[in-house]
């Protein structure tokens, strides 16, 4: 009678595992013998990346529909992975200087990656809400992980309030399409839709399902959160925030629009235009006067979420490749570029970008890594973050919408001044104090790996992009 | 072996860094020089094919799924260029040897140096598009690294910055019309697009595409009004002057121009726009070369001019104008790196480039004065040397221009010859200028900062060849005509060229403008000091440079006031927007989807004391909006939520009105708990706008979304489940409450996974108390 097959779970199970038995070892280890957890985990979690290379070819759904396991998930778990697994490398020192919540970092950090799992595989808007909250609410306890500094409590109650009221929204959103479709599983909403006459309700669900996967991506007008809650949150934290959750929001805005109303399209386009645009405008022109590194990346981020969304709105399989390389690639850029925050932050105590003058002096590997991030994220060839916006804005004047890769082509251009002003600081500014900063094993493996791979992944895009076009021809579109 | 001449400058840039860490005894110049030498040997072993008309082409897949291949592609256009990059190349190479000193970070210099010159060559080379916008942007970030290369001095710094900005800027405008070009005509490939050149020229997207592409080659090819940056682009170590921006990164944008010639060309649009601005730069630049006092300025302005004259003759598109363009172009590259190379010896040797100080230096340093006459007759088109007949064959070429499609700027034909002779008379003042004022006249030695004397040897081999060649191809201009002038104009034209370069050619018209240019340029420059006085009454508030500066001081300020207007910190404010912003979505759809109806029937009757109900609710909302201090607002709230759960009474739902009881018991006790605890609030005054501004949000979410209730109140698509459950509780579950049968036999697994969950977080908080009880005991 139970129609489950398990074993399409394997990779969640483990992960639900590994996150299980780093709690238990923090119970058990005595409080001054917690070292170390951060290797556990990431080898734990590069265990289970190798184990997602088998899960590639299932593409089959279990459950009545309501777990999926299928090329395109195996894609973005492993994004969510590799995502998960540069951060808790480049978290090592940070949190060993944590007073208290060593081994429960960890822990939250692999239930928010299975919480990101759920929702690439959740063929049900149920499963996906719980994947949703599993991811949230560990990022509710990580932000605030530091409770005792006044700017991390800050950060974590304005994200706790607002992502609170953004997983109403979701809820109800989700709750009106049910109500209209009577079917909580995407492949049966999609053939609903296509057949039934359109209700408005079922906009309005749409409308609520945006702005609050839109809160979680960071689009203009709901990403005001961002900027406060990444500068005062831990940075290993903001950076798996920057890239994990936003690259998860994205998947679900896959699943839900583009397999589950592509007939639609025609209402929630334009709505999608509208943000793409006010966001890759908006997230660019407040990037250039900010002072924090964190703040920056921040906004910056912004504008990138909207340049993804241009692959949304071109919603064939290009335009979703272009997301799963983009995503990919912007996750290994951030994670660095938080990583040299986070080394710069134990160092020095301070995120400021002014503070950052001279960093090449005083470390040559930070300032190459977060050079090469920004110069990537601002789509300069040839690194990775160009090729990452070919593919977008390929597909999207495919689609017959060019102006709005125009717009995003201009607004790249203005993205060089902000990215430049800080590279102008750390290459040309004299130190203000010139004591060299020494970088652990770990962080030096985080910040290379992060430039290799966005160089090679830019002068050779191909494997990836192969491989996120199987993925996304998988959803048939 | 094509692909590798490009990659290897790459490749070998590497390494740089490692020789100059482990030998750093010998100057790493030398390891870096046989690089180009072996590039430029290398291909110039294709100009025997080029003479047979051959064309090379090699592949190497990139992203075939965009149809982008990395495919190089030899003609006698992107040979000529080649051959400048890496044979000018060697020669800076072995000049800056000498030039840098081994204190200085020269591992940073090679790598960089390297990696232009790669670039550079990708660029030349390209057939498509996409990989020729790469290597371009590489040459804009290697030229932002040199130039910046003295990073502890300002100017340098500035200098950086603003190339950087101004050609990446043009660069992303070139992509745009690249990517314009695809959707024409659907491919990225050179060779292919001038295939589809009527295509193209027919399409709506033409104009456009023509001014977005002509963006990306102006601002690179320092063309009016975006040449501002070269001249602070000079900040560079001179090697970099000569190589990057005389030689070749500033040709980059004509490359392109005349690439796609066949592609864009013919077109009174073209004719005016790249002739127009070419024609407006020559002039301009060469009126302000005058004022300079710098010798690198002189030069830099003199570039730009130079720069403009070239791209004047490829918008005029005619074999002759080409030709010249081409010939020219050459030509230029001769004695502008001839001179930049002497200009750097002055520097080096006299410790300073302002010609105001320098004087006489030709009895001091013989060789590098003759090399300065050389370039400078040369600059100024003087026989016998080869910037005479270049010049020559431009003012041909303008001349008769005259009867070519100026669309509706018709007077533009006429004009053009005089603009042309203007442009070089300020061309012949700036000439005399640079040579006359820094190495003849009186020696002012006291104000030097170094004794003065003739270069090392070394030195000065480079611009000896330079130089040479200004006096050679002058000379004997049919050594290159036939060898690499005419199948580079070829690869514009698409049709063979008989090129013959010759010094008479009766009294014509060239003959007399130039005779104009000289006649009038000394009569100036004999009364120079009368001239200079014309620069006093140009405006200065009008000067481009500060549009640029006011640009990028303002951009910050401004976009700092958008953030501190909406960026406040406060979760209010950020609700406020957030929530405004998804009620004026909601609204909209609801509006224009017709989503507002109001289904009266099927309505139970109201009784009277409902309506009292309502008033109360309605009562309560209104004083939290007028209330004075939050406890009074809280409570309020908390009496809205419970006349809720009186008219869930009334609708004869008592388990809904309990919980409502207990959610609004606890939440109002919970919010006065915490504001027993949290320390006093200050007690300012609320604005009477941010008020105003809650009101209206709060009650536009709130009627929105009681429109959305009612919308999905509206929609009944089918049959809901509640009719099954009524039909079956009995009859199945075998109890008449049917919502007690729901819980604990339809869904009774839920029910009891539910109560686990419940058991569970209550053992984990009583823990948690627990465990703090006993810390507090401790």
């Amino acid at each position: 009678m139970l129609d489950f097959n398990f074993s399409y779970l394997t990779i969640e199970i483990l992960t639900a595992i590994l996150g299980i038995g780093l709690l238990i070892l923090g119970l058990l280890v005595p409080k001054e013998h917690r070292k170390g957890f951060g290797y556990l985990t990431s080898a734990g979690l590069i265990g289970i990346l190798v184990g997602t290379f088998y899960m590639f070819g299932i593409n089959e759904s279990t459950n009545k529909g309501m777990f999926i396991a299928d090329d395109f998930s195996v894609f973005f778990k492993q994004l969510f992975l590799v995502a998960a697994i540069l951060v808790t490398l480049a978290a090592n020192d940070y949190v060993e200087k944590l007073e208290e919540g060593k081994s429960e970092f960890f822990a939250l950090i692999v239930f928010a990656t299975l919480g990101m799992m759920v929702i690439a595989s959740a063929g049900d808007l149920i499963t996906m809400f719980v994947g949703i909250e599993l991811m949230t609410i560990s990022f509710y306890c990580l932000v605030g992980l530091k409770k005792r500094d006044s700017k991390v409590a800050e950060a974590g109650i304005k994200y706790l309030l607002l992502g609170g009221v953004s997983s109403a929204v979701i809820l109800y959103g989700l709750t009106l399409v049910y109500g209209t479709t009577g079917t909580t599983v995407i492949t049966e909403i999609a053939n609903r839709v296509a057949q039934g006459s359109l209700a408005p309700a079922l906009l309005l669900g749409i409308i609520f399902l945006i702005a609050g996967f839109g809160f979680k991506i960071s689009l203009v007008p709901f990403h005001m959160w961002s900027p406060d809650v990444y500068e005062g949150a831990p940075t290993p934290v903001t950076s798996f925030l920057a890239t994990g959750s936003k690259a998860a929001a994205f998947v679900a805005f896959i699943r839900i629009f583009l397999d589950g109303m592509p007939s639609l399209q025609d209402n929630w386009l334009a709505l999608f235009i509208g943000l793409a645009m006010l966001s890759i405008i908006i997230g660019n022109l407040v990037a250039i006067p900010q002072t924090n590194l964190k703040r920056m990346l921040a906004f910056s981020g912004v504008a990138q979420a909207g340049y993804l969304m241009t692959g949304m709105v071109a919603g064939n399989a290009a335009g979703v490749a272009g997301i799963g390389f983009y995503l990919f690639i912007y996750a290994v850029g951030t994670v660095g570029a938080f990583a040299v925050a986070t080394a710069f932050y134990n160092a020095t105590g301070t995120d400021d970008i002014k503070d950052m003058s001279g960093l090449a002096q005083r470390n040559p590997l930070m300032a190459a890594s977060l050079l090469v991030a920004m110069l990537s994220m601002a789509g300069i060839p040839p690194l990775a973050g160009f090729a990452g916006k070919l593919f977008l804005f390929a597909a999207v004047v495919e689609k017959g919408y060019l102006w709005v890769a125009l717009v995003g082509l201009v607004m790249s251009m203005m993205s060089v001044y902000y990215y430049l002003n800080v590279a102008k600081a750390m290459y040309m500014n004299d130190p203000v104090d010139d004591t060299p900063i020494t970088l652990s094993g770990s962080m030096k493996l985080v910040l290379l790996s992060s430039v290799v791979v966005t160089l090679i992944l830019g002068v050779w895009p191909t494997p990836l992009s192969d491989l996120a076009l199987a993925a996304a021809q998988v959803l048939g579109l | 072996m094509l692909h590798l001449s490009v990659i290897a400058p790459f490749l070998f840039a590497i390494l740089v860094p490692f020789l100059r860490r482990y030998l750093p005894q010998t100057h790493t110049g030398w390891f870096v020089l046989p690089i180009p030498l072996t590039i430029a040997i290398y291909l110039s072993s294709f100009l025997p094919q080029i003479w047979q008309d051959e064309k090379i082409i090699r592949t190497i897949e990139w992203i075939p799924s965009l149809g982008i291949n990395f495919t190089l592609f030899v003609d006698g256009l992107s040979l000529l260029f080649a051959l400048l990059i890496t044979w000018i190349g060697t020669l800076v190479v072995l000049y800056s040897a000498y030039y840098l000193d081994k204190k200085e970070a020269l591992g940073n210099f090679y790598v960089y140096l390297l990696m232009f010159m790669g670039a550079m060559l990708g660029v030349v080379l390209s057939d498509n598009l996409v990989v020729l916008y790469v290597f371009w942007e590489l040459t804009s970030l290697s030229s932002f690294l040199l130039i910046g290369f003295w990073y502890y001095r300002e100017r340098s710094v500035y200098g950086a910055q603003k190339s950087m900005l101004i050609t990446m800027a043009g660069g992303f405008a070139m992509l745009a019309g690249i990517v314009l070009l695809y959707v024409i005509a659907g491919t990225f490939s050179i060779r292919e697009l001038i295939e589809k050149a009527d295509v193209i020229m027919a399409s709506e997207l033409y104009l456009p595409t023509l001014i977005l592409i002509l963006l990306g080659a102006f601002t690179k090819s320092a063309q009016f009004p975006f040449h501002v940056w070269l001249p602070d682009a000079m900040e560079a170590p001179t090697p970099v002057s000569a190589y990057l921006h005389s030689a070749t990164m500033v040709k980059a944008g004509l490359y392109l121009v005349a690439r796609l010639t066949p592609v864009l060309a013919g077109t009174p649009d073209w004719l005016i726009m790249v002739s127009g601005v070419g024609i407006i730069t020559l002039v301009w630049g060469a009126f302000i070369a005058i004022r300079q006092t710098d010798l690198k300025a002189i030069l830099a302005f003199s570039t730009v001019s130079q720069l403009g004259l070239i791209m004047t003759l490829l918008g005029i598109g005619t074999d002759l104008a080409v030709t010249a363009a081409v010939f020219h172009l050459f030509n230029h590259s001769a004695f502008k790196g001839c001179l930049f190379m002497v200009a750097g010896i002055v520097d080096h040797e006299a410790g300073t480039r302002d010609i105001r100080k320098l004087g006489g230096l030709a009895a001091l340093m013989p060789i590098s004065a003759t090399l300065a006459f050389i370039g400078t007759f040369a600059m100024a088109g003087i026989p016998p040397f080869n910037g005479f007949l270049s010049k020559e064959m431009f003012f041909d070429a303008t001349w008769k221009a005259g009867g070519l499609d100026y669309g509706f700027l018709s007077w533009l034909g006429p004009v053009l010859p005089a603009l042309a002779v203007l442009g070089s008379i300020f061309t012949f003042i700036y000439s005399m200028m640079l040579f006359f004022k820094t190495f003849k006249g009186s020696t002012k030695l006291d104000q030097l900062p170094k004794k003065p004397h003739e270069a090392p040897k070394g030195m000065l081999i480079s611009p000896i060849v330079l130089g040479a060649i200004a006096v050679l191809v002058g000379l004997f201009p049919s050594l290159v005509a036939g060898t690499i002038v005419a199948p580079a104009a070829e690869a514009v034209t698409l049709v063979p060229q008989e090129v013959k370069i010759s010094y008479w050619h009766g009294f014509t018209p060239p003959l007399l403008m130039t005779l104009t240019v000289v006649g009038l340029g000394t009569l100036i420059y004999w009364k120079l000091a009368g001239w200079l006085k014309v620069y006093a009454a140009l405006p200065e508030t009008l000067s481009i440079n500060r549009f640029y500066d006011g640009i990028t001081n303002y951009l910050p300020v401004a976009s700092g006031k958008i953030t501190g207007w909406y960026m406040t910190g406060s979760l209010r404010d950020y609700l406020a927007y957030i929530l405004a912003a998804m009620s004026l979505i909601l609204g909209f759809t609801l509006l224009s989807q017709g989503g507002i109806a109001f289904d009266y029937t099927n309505l139970a009757p109201i009784a009277p004391y409902e309506y009292l109900l309502v008033a109360i609710i309605v009562l309560a909302v209104f004083t939290i909006f007028f209330a004075q201090s939050r406890l009074v607002a809280i409570i309020a709230l908390g009496i809205v939520g419970f006349v809720v759960s009186l008219l869930f009474i009334i609708f004869r739902a008592p388990d809904l009105a309990l919980t409502q009881m207990i959610v609004e018991t606890v939440s109002v006790s919970l919010f006065l708990l915490a504001f027993y605890h949290l320390p006093e609030l200050k007690k300012e005054e609320v604005k009477p706008r941010t008020k105003f501004i809650n009101i209206l949000v709060s009650g536009a979410i709130g009627i929105i979304f009681a429109l959305v209730a009612f919308s999905a109140h509206n929609t009944k698509l089918f049959e809901t489940i509640a009719g099954y459950y009524l039909e079956n509780s009995y009859k199945l579950g075998g109890g008449k409450n049917v919502v007690n049968v729901i819980l604990v036999d339809f869904r009774g697994l839920d029910t009891m996974f539910e109560i686990t969950v419940l058991a569970i977080a209550a053992l984990g908080i009583y823990g948690l108390i627990k465990l703090r009880l006993t810390k507090k005991g401790e």
